[in-house]
């Protein structure tokens, strides 16, 4: 019942109200401030959404980082070598290319002490006992006036249900992280 | 001597938002920090 059209003359209820309109096709799932070197978010996969968007807002950062994604599972990081990954970086003017085939953690973008950025991350079916996939775009600055973008896709390859992650950084941040599902029906 | 490594840890379920010093297994645990980004690199 992800639908319903209304005409001239409907009532709309307060049930109405509440299935149609409160529950939009992103869902709030939870969200944290945070300040430190690595941020763990537990219990926010469940079997209620397959596949999640996380915002990454980046306020505060020191020095030149390149965060990595963790799978966690009964608050414990997953290692190992099973994450493969390829992506793409875009700067003024040229473009390369980065990736790994067998590394303990996704690679997800880039960010600069003084220039605040957002990391967007999709996972695909954390929860389910399949594949974890994860993309992510992350949009910053390196200096005054340099800008990139970062796109990055790879997946998990181990059939482990995840229900956190964990993002890190190799320097010290603050900013917010927000957790969304996409709602199924 | 290095600064502690300090970490933000959120339960979903609960809410509740801790930030505490890393444990020696947490730290042994964290991957290798990456540099792959040409720009940093340099």
């Amino acid at each position: 019942m992800a639908v319903k059209t209304f005409t001239a003359g409907s009532v709309l209820t307060a049930a109405d109200t509440n299935t149609y309109l409160a529950n939009s096709g992103l869902v709030y799932v939870t969200s944290t401030t945070f300040s430190g070197t690595t941020i763990n978010v537990n219990n926010c996969f469940t079997a209620t959404y397959d596949n999640y968007r996380v915002l990454v807002e980046v306020a505060t950062i020191t020095g030149n980082v390149v965060p990595v994604v963790q799978m966690r599972t009964g608050a414990t990081n997953t290692g190992g070598t099973a994450y493969l990954y390829s992506g793409a970086d875009f700067l003024p003017g040229s473009v390369s290319s980065q990736g790994s085939t067998g590394t303990s953690s996704f690679r997800v973008g880039a960010h600069s002490s003084g220039a605040a950025g957002m990391d967007i991350l999709e996972f695909y079916n954390p929860f389910a006992t399949k594949y974890t996939g994860l993309t992510s775009t992350t949009q910053g600055s390196y200096t005054p006036d340099s800008r990139f973008l970062i796109m990055v896709g790879g997946y998990l390859s181990n059939t482990t249900s995840y229900d956190g992650f964990s993002w890190q950084v190799g320097g010290s941040c603050t900013g917010t992280i927000t957790v969304y599902g996409y709602r199924k029906a | 001597m290095s600064q502690p490594l300090i970490g933000t840890f959120h339960d979903a379920i609960t809410g509740e938002t801790i930030v505490r010093e890393l444990t020696a297994d947490e730290i042994a645990a964290l991957p290798e920090p990456s540099n792959e980004f040409a720009p940093f690199a340099d």
